[in-house]
């Protein structure tokens, strides 16, 4: 175990930027839980086709990634709205277990559509500012992580605020919390429903074209974020939003700073998050932050 | 009551129970002597079935005792104090949905019966004996609530308790419905069962029991017969705003 | 309180079985069709196992590869490093994935967790099996484990022709559905499925909750390991992606769900339907590109979700509507 300082600082660099765009994903995927108290297992499939759409918006259009949010956004949200009106609606009553398979087959009929249209080359953007960094002290961190960083971090508070803020977020939270009352009060449950589906979904339109920016894209990638978002999710609480933002953090640094620690190869550090898993589900199932659904 | 050579058959004492900053259950002691029907009455939010729920085990108390047969079950499991004897019905009536009534009288039969075989006979005669016997072959999903609520009691009946703790068995009977349930449990505890029995319909309990509890914010707040316990001013006073028939003795 | 259908039904399933077994006597298969039934019996056995636990006691995991590649880890490593009988390890890999079972258990039923909570509690689990084993060179890494080529015979659970396969794998499906049968008529079906319908109602009754779902995770583990030796034995390899992935998993869990949740003939009518309809797309479609097979995976598990929710036994279900609860 070679220990420096240097290395752990690096490591906690490049787990909180790494972090918070796992908080950026879990935040959509959180939302989704609370609200419609459903698990979506085709989440990575949404991000995986958001970063499929900025790769292809910059090797046809040119279009910058960190531009192209304004464009992929809005597209994953209409194509939330259009799942959830087709495929989720009618089935929010199931048992869950029907509900997870049916998102496991929206999940393997995405992965598998992306992987007859694109093939399973790995994918990488090259944009012109990729191998530019800046410095931190005497450590390099790439401008693409470091501008993803900013913007994630800046879209996960302003959806926060405007969980907090608005009518809709209002709304929103009250249709979670209670759905009974909710109606009482007027409140069109269905539409918030609809509506927060698509904002989960919009959520992977920002996350998607930041990761295109230094992550490689194929249509496997999904699966990896989607199981870290789900960590993320128990561990913040599950529809509990800031919940979501510091879980990703942390989750993040974990795993970079377990990687130093653990021997071998880094494939064995989604270990340590499997067993942080554990120990939350069995301690402190609700979260750190968080109130326990159903 | 009495002194300390008298032990009750059910003997809770300073129990108490806070959720979060809610307090639900503060510092409340009864006793209940075999072969009694206490009523417990209050308003909504009393603490009512959260004590039953720490009488039996499905929440674990913060601090209190509670002794059953002169032994502690103080943090016991509820299947556990099942097969002492406590049998408990829910407020929303339990059941199991998919399985039909007889399947869900079997199935408590067998916590007593040793063969699957004489589990089904005693079934079959509780069912008979609760005239719930024409409905043994349906799943009770499909039943109405009183007839869950029956078939509950039914259940319990199976377990042979020595003491059952009813939640709200007459909430959503019609008045016809109500006598012939009180009758049956007047038959039961002719037979040997103990009850303490949660209620909001006056009529049941002032009719019924031999004692009555009076909770509110979690406390004790009057404990006598029926009759005493309705002229007390502080009980009156809780009820106050509550669409509360009393029944006068 | 058997009606006509029941007695029927099951004279009609001994039927089917009775003819399974006949089959290589009356047809000379191909060695595609024998393998395509091998996997059919091979994922309805997975199925049933698991639908001990699953569809039964109603506590869905979607880990249950863990115990799968338990088994299949346990008795080939010990047939290279020492010679063991593979029977032998068979027995030892269930064991093994019995003890796996009894630990993720007591952990997660003590600590209370169902429903999602189990289900991800049961994947964090396979998971890290998944990736220890694909990190440790001394069990083959992430490249995995063959199986040494010993002399043909039923002692050394290898041979040349498919056929034996067959007859075992069929025979072990037998058993499972046989002792799923046998339980749901005895005290541990009731309760189990008691569990499954109501916990709380069934704790009121007397239920020790956590001792049952303890055992039927148990012996789950147990059998399902059986599986895992089976496989190895029949394609000579295993690696961590195919013996212990989430893929697996979820499969196994498929088609209990598809074919009739929590009967006992659910797992092989799933196996039975999906499998082949799977495999015909992939004749179909997956010669030319890669994924378009999948996908109609994908689209017929999101329709039957959509318009068969309780399986294909589940619509059968429908029609007798009333009647008892007891699963088939």
């Amino acid at each position: 175990m070679i220990f420096s300082f240097d290395l752990l600082f690096q490591a906690i660099i490049y787990g909180l930027i790494v972090g918070s765009i796992y908080a950026l994903i879990s935040s959509g995927l959180t939302f989704i839980l609370g609200v419609l108290k459903i698990i979506n297992l085709a989440h990575g499939e949404f991000l995986m086709l958001a970063m499929y759409f900025a790769y292809y918006l910059f090797t046809g259009f040119k279009l910058d990634p960190f531009l192209s949010i304004f464009l992929v956004t809005p597209l994953l949200f209409f194509f939330g709205a259009f799942i959830f009106y087709l495929f989720i609606k009618p089935i929010l009553k199931s048992p869950v277990i029907n509900q997870v398979l049916l998102t496991i087959g929206i999940s393997i009929f995405l992965q598998n559509l992306a992987l007859y249209l694109f093939t399973p080359d790995f994918r990488t953007l090259d944009l012109s500012y990729s191998q530019k960094t800046i410095s931190m002290g005497k450590l390099p961190i790439g401008v693409p992580q470091f501008i993803a960083f900013i913007v994630s971090i800046s879209i996960t508070l302003s959806f926060y605020w405007f969980l907090k803020s608005t009518d809709l977020g209002r709304s929103i939270r009250a249709a979670a919390q209670n759905r009974e009352a909710a109606i009482l009060f007027g409140i069109n449950v269905d539409r918030i429903y609809l509506i927060s589906f698509s904002i989960g979904a919009a959520c992977l339109g920002v996350a998607g074209p930041l990761l295109a920016t230094f992550h490689y894209v194929t249509p496997t990638v999904g699966l990896n974020f989607l199981m870290t978002a789900f960590v993320v999710v128990i561990l913040g609480g599950m529809g509990n939003f800031l919940g979501a933002f510091f879980g990703g953090l942390i989750i993040g640094l974990t795993e970079s700073i377990g990687a130093i620690f653990i021997p071998g190869p880094g494939s064995l550090s989604p270990i340590v998050t499997f067993i942080f898993l554990i120990v939350i589900l069995l301690y402190k199932p609700e979260g750190l932050f968080g109130r326990r659904l159903r | 009551m009495e002194g300390t050579d008298n032990v009750a058959f059910l003997e809770v004492q300073n129990l108490t129970k806070s959720f979060g900053g809610l307090t639900a259950v503060k510092d409340l002691s009864f006793s209940v002597d075999e072969g009694e029907i206490v009523g417990i009455i209050g308003p909504n939010g009393a603490g009512k079935t959260t004590t039953f729920n720490l009488i039996t085990g499905f929440t674990v108390p913060d601090k209190g005792s509670i002794f059953f047969r002169n032994q502690s079950i103080y943090g016991k499991y509820p299947e556990e104090i099942c097969a002492r004897g406590i049998f408990r019905t829910f407020q929303s009536a339990q059941s199991f949905p998919e399985l039909t009534v007889k399947e869900n009288v079997l199935i408590a039969s067998m916590l007593r019966q040793p063969s699957l075989r004489l589990a089904s006979k005693e079934a079959e005669e509780i069912l008979v004996k609760m005239e719930m016997a024409e409905k043994q072959g349906i799943k009770t999903k499909y039943l109405t609530i009183p007839e869950k609520k029956r078939l509950e009691l039914t259940k319990g009946l199976a377990t042979h308790p020595r003491i059952m703790l009813l939640d709200e068995v007459m909430a959503g009977l019609l008045p016809m419905e109500i006598d012939p349930s009180v009758q049956i449990i007047s038959q039961l505890r002719a037979g040997g069962i103990t009850f303490v029995i949660i209620e909001h319909v006056m009529k049941v309990i002032m009719s019924i029991s031999d004692r009555v509890l009076v909770l509110n914010y979690g406390e004790k707040i009057a404990e006598g017969t029926p009759k005493e316990v309705s002229n007390m001013p502080n009980v009156i006073e809780a009820y106050l705003g509550e669409d509360i028939a009393f029944a006068q003795d | 309180m058997r009606t006509w259908i029941e007695s029927k039904a099951s004279l009609f399933v001994l039927g089917i079985f009775a003819f399974l077994f006949l089959i290589p006597h009356m047809f000379t298969l191909s060695s595609y069709i024998l393998h395509i039934l091998i996997m059919i019996f091979y994922f309805s056995y997975l199925s049933s196992c698991w639908n001990l636990l699953g569809g039964i006691a109603g506590q869905h995991s979607m880990g249950h590869s863990a115990f799968v590649g338990l088994g299949a880890y346990t008795s080939t490593f010990l047939l290279l490093k020492v010679g063991l009988n593979p029977w032998i390890g068979m027995l030892l890999g269930g064991v093994v994935a019995a003890l796996a079972g009894l630990f993720i258990g007591y952990l997660s039923f003590n600590y209370r967790l169902r429903g999602l909570y189990f289900l991800l509690i049961t994947i964090a689990f396979a998971e890290i099996l998944h990736i220890l084993f694909s990190n440790i060179r001394s069990l083959g890494g992430a490249s995995g484990l063959v199986v040494p080529l010993k002399e043909e015979g039923l002692i050394n659970f290898q041979f040349s022709s498919k056929v034996p396969y067959y007859y075992i794998i069929l025979a072990m499906l037998s058993f499972i559905i046989l002792f799923s049968y046998l339980i749901s008529r005895r005290r541990l079906g009731y309760y189990l499925v008691a569990i499954r319908e109501n916990e709380e109602a069934a704790r009121a009754v007397g239920i020790w909750v956590i001792n049952y779902k303890l055992l039927a995770t148990t012996i789950s583990a147990f059998l399902s390991a059986f599986g895992g030796t089976f496989y190895a034995q029949y394609t000579y390899f295993i690696d961590p992606s195919t013996a212990l992935g989430i893929g697996l998993s979820v499969e196994i869990l498929i088609y209990p769900i598809v074919g009739g949740v929590g009967t006992v003939l659910g797992p092989f009518i799933g196996a039975s339907v999906l499998y082949p309809l799977a495999e015909l797309s992939r004749i179909i479609l997956g010669a030319k590109t890669t994924g378009a097979h999948l996908m109609v995976y994908g689209a017929i598990l999101i329709v039957i979700m959509m318009f068969a929710p309780r399986g294909v036994l589940g619509l059968f279900d429908d029609i007798f509507l009333m009647r008892g609860g007891r699963y088939r």
